[in-house]
């Protein structure tokens, strides 16, 4: 056997050793950083972050917190009260809340309904309180013809005559949340967030 | 025997990381949430020469929603204007890049082709990496695909050079479902911005970083995060990402939409500036445009709407949505005004955050985007109602972005509209601007805006008792707002004071008070650490907690106000701090609160006072 032959004999028999055994290690060494507990990893995590070196410091993460547009004059929220039916002609009751954010002259609300839609009970536009600031304002109304055979959609819209300036605000409710891409942007968002992550990693 | 093993255990460890670090990252796509996440495509960046060549030549032009002049709602039929800076791909027959160019600031193109027969494909696409702009407008962040407008070209391989025409972006959905007009709205509105900066700086090769922004014809961006019925548009803050509102639901014709409010859109870009070129200290948060609010946020907020009408040279802010009397598509349509404020009038008389008292503009958004605003509008006015210092832009900007005297300056903490103010009357107070001093110091009392920090992060230091004149101070508490929570006023029922602490010092603050008036004052006092986020006593009520606490001193509601608090800063690290003195108000009628509070802030270990500055 030439010492090539021989000196490649004795590496893969010491492979065959080491390797497992190194594996093996891997886990264990994994186990003890798992047991460690979180009040230990906190101080070394806190002792890192004291150094506040450039290359260690997490990314910041963007997190916007509940908000809407504030300058706006007359804020409109709109929910079914009931659930909305799959068809068929079963009512709807539609509640809509109405904030007027400054003093107006006058306000109002009006239902943009479609076509196939058909009304219970309640009215389809009428006047707000132009002295009831920073409350709710609530209107409401019944409905058939509402259901998820199809999209249909229904505006509330909320009006206020301010400072020599028409302000308002609509909101929309669907019979078909589901459809929408608002209903999957969190999952894409989580995409993105997870991909982030992983290349954190 | 030993150091072998720990060599085995080390290296193992770390082939067993990188294999969970190879496997997730590294690819163009990826994604765990159900959705695959598809990376921008690279830009097409290289111009490339032929001979002989074909000079191709055309032009750009997208259509937009016009705002009315009196009513400020989308109104009438989309006109057009031309596309600025895009980037411009050509492909041939079997989709293989020959050429890549871009529209200059005309919306005209000119570009060579090889001179021979052959059919390409010509795409304007909704992105710029040039030096006139470095912004990407795309769908949506999972495909972060682009928006474009192409045309089929047919050279005859004799002609030296050849026409092409008139590419069109559409504003009606009628006419292209997916608006590509207001893609290119949005990227000709981060044009019009680069080129106002890079024109007030005299600076040719100015641009700003990459800015990528979301925008989708019918759908609301903060869905993203949740909030699907919140209409949105909003800067993604450290992230350069920009998400403008384009609707929801699908529904673009009475829901709230901001692609054609430029208003909205250099608003939010305005962020982007203040987050790569400036410095904010906002907690962010919500109010309305008659309240009192945290300075931080004030500021921010105040830049913002500022800087949207000095790009567009307009002298209001307008938010608007859905449209009308579209001759084509008014079917189905409404339109409102959601925000509309003007900028150039009297902070006494303004319909939006009005101003009474000296100190209030720094709490108020609006009344700082007036006072910037009046102070760079030309020509020079001393009248209350129309006033103008014309102070060059360039000036605000270097303030703005300052890194040795401006705001970006590492010995800036609480970043408010007084301190912004204290660095720009340094400029203005000097021989160059003798002639506009009387309208700056005009604009500044009109707005009721203070040229120092007195009114919030004023420094205290240390200071023997005898040496400081500014103690006692007086504290007169008003009842909380009440919308839209009881929120307590941060101008009239707090004091807020800039504090460094060295970490290590004993140092033990004291607040002595003593009463005047019909009614007890309580007043509290805290300390927050640097990026804090003002707690309100209904909220603490309610069981919630704030860690941006660093200690404070609250006796609930004693039966007898003894007029004193204290606190130790010993275990607190060295950094900068605020002083918040706070009269407990959450709950209380103005009859409850009908007195004053004079306090002052002593040290008790040295026997000192924690002077403020002014």
């Amino acid at each position: 056997m030439s010492d090539k032959l021989k000196r490649l004999f004795v590496y893969f028999h010491r492979a065959s050793f080491f390797i497992p055994l190194s594996v093996v290690a891997g886990f264990v060494g994994m186990a003890i950083f798992n047991s460690l507990d979180e009040n230990s990893f906190s101080k070394k995590k806190s002792h890192g972050a004291e150094r506040t070196l450039a290359s260690f410091q997490k990314k910041y993460t963007f997190k916007p917190s509940t908000i809407e547009k504030h300058l706006a004059v007359v804020k409109v929220t709109l929910e079914s009260q009931n659930d909305i039916p799959d068809s068929g002609n079963a009512s709807v009751v539609l509640k809509g809340k109405i904030v007027l954010t400054q003093t107006p002259l006058a306000a109002k609300f009006r239902w943009l309904l479609p076509e196939d839609v058909q009304i219970i009970h309640g009215s389809t536009q009428g006047q707000l309180d132009p002295n009831l600031i920073g409350v709710a304002q609530e209107v409401e109304i019944e409905i058939s013809g509402f259901d998820q055979s199809a999209q249909k959609i229904i505006s509330l819209e909320g009006q206020a005559l301010h400072a020599e300036q028409t302000f308002g605000a609509t909101v929309l409710l669907s019979s078909r949340p589901q459809d929408s891409m608002e209903y999957l942007a969190p999952s894409m968002k989580e995409s993105v967030d997870q991909l982030a992550a992983d290349r954190e990693l | 025997m030993k150091t072998i093993l720990f060599k085995l255990l080390f290296l193992s460890l770390i082939t067993i990381f990188l294999t969970a670090c190879s496997s997730g990252g590294g690819g163009s796509s990826g994604g765990g949430g159900g959705s695959t996440v598809v990376q921008e495509s690279a830009f097409c960046s290289t111009n490339q020469s032929f001979s002989p060549a074909t000079t191709i030549t055309g032009s750009s032009i997208y259509y937009y929603r016009p705002i009315h002049a009196s009513t400020h709602v989308l109104s009438g039929n989309p006109v057009s204007d031309t596309i600025a800076a895009a980037e411009i791909v050509v492909t041939d027959a079997a989709g293989n890049v020959v050429q890549c160019s871009s529209v200059d600031v005309s919306g005209n193109f000119s570009f060579a082709l090889p001179r021979s027969a052959a059919s390409y494909t010509l795409t304007i696409n909704s992105r710029a990496n040039n030096a006139l702009l470095k912004a990407s407008v795309l769908n949506d962040i999972n495909i972060n695909g682009l928006y474009s407008i192409s045309k089929s070209i047919t050279l005859d391989g004799l002609s030296a050079t050849q026409a092409v025409g008139q590419l069109t972006a559409y504003a009606r959905q009628s006419e292209s479902a997916n608006i590509e007009g207001a893609a290119f709205n949005i990227l000709k509105k981060l044009y019009v911005a680069n080129d106002f900066i890079r024109t007030k700086l005299s600076q040719p090769t100015w641009v700003a970083d990459k800015v990528t922004v979301y925008w989708k014809a019918g759908f609301n961006p903060y869905s993203y995060y949740g909030y699907p019925n919140s209409p949105l548009s909003f800067y993604a803050s450290g992230e350069r990402k920009l998400y403008i509102l384009g609707g929801i639901n699908g529904d673009v014709k009475t829901s709230d939409t901001d692609h054609f409010d430029n208003s909205v859109i250099l608003h939010e870009y305005g962020h982007f500036l203040e987050d790569v070129y400036g410095k904010s200290d906002t907690p962010g948060g919500s109010h309305n445009g008659n309240m009192i609010i945290d300075p931080r946020l004030a500021w921010s907020e105040g830049w913002a709407n500022f800087i949207q009408a000095a790009i567009l040279g307009s002298s209001y802010y307008a938010d608007t949505a859905g449209f009308c009397s579209d001759t084509v598509e008014s079917t189905g349509a409404s339109c409102n005004l959601n925000i509309y404020f003007p900028l150039d009038g009297s902070g006494a008389s303004a319909s939006m955050d009005s101003v009474s008292v000296l100190g209030e503009g720094v709490y108020r958004e609006v009344s700082i985007s007036r006072t910037l605003y009046k102070t760079i509008a030309s020509p020079i006015s001393t009248a209350v109602g129309s006033l103008r210092a014309a102070i060059p832009f360039s000036e605000v900007w270097n303030v703005f972005s300052g890194s040795s005297s401006g705001f970006v300056s590492t010995g800036v903490h609480f970043r408010n509209s007084g301190k912004f103010v204290e660095f720009l009357n340094a400029i203005v107070n000097t021989a160059t601007y003798s002639a506009n001093q009387t309208a700056w110091t005009n604009i500044l009392s009109n707005e009721k805006q203070p040229i120092s920090t007195k009114y919030y992060a004023d420094p205290v230091t240390l200071t023997f008792t005898g040496s400081c004149g500014k103690f006692p101070i007086a504290l007169s508490p008003v009842v909380d707002y009440s919308i839209p929570a009881k929120i307590s006023n941060k101008l009239h029922s707090n004091d807020f004071y800039e504090y460094y602490y060295d970490g290590s010092t004993n140092i033990q603050i004291a607040l002595a008070y003593t009463q005047s008036g019909a009614q007890t004052i309580n007043l509290d006092l805290i300390i927050y650490k640097k990026d804090y986020l003002y707690f309100e006593e209904q909220a603490e009520a309610q069981g919630e907690t704030n860690s941006t606490y660093a200690v404070r001193s609250v006796r609930a509601n004693p039966a007898l106000e003894t007029g004193s608090e204290s606190i130790s800063m010993v275990g607190q690290p060295a950094g900068y701090y605020i002083i918040n003195v706070k009269a407990a108000t959450y709950g209380k009628t103005s009859f409850q609160l009908n007195g004053t509070a004079d306090y002052t802030i002593n040290e008790t270990v040295s026997g000192k006072v924690l002077c403020p500055t002014n």
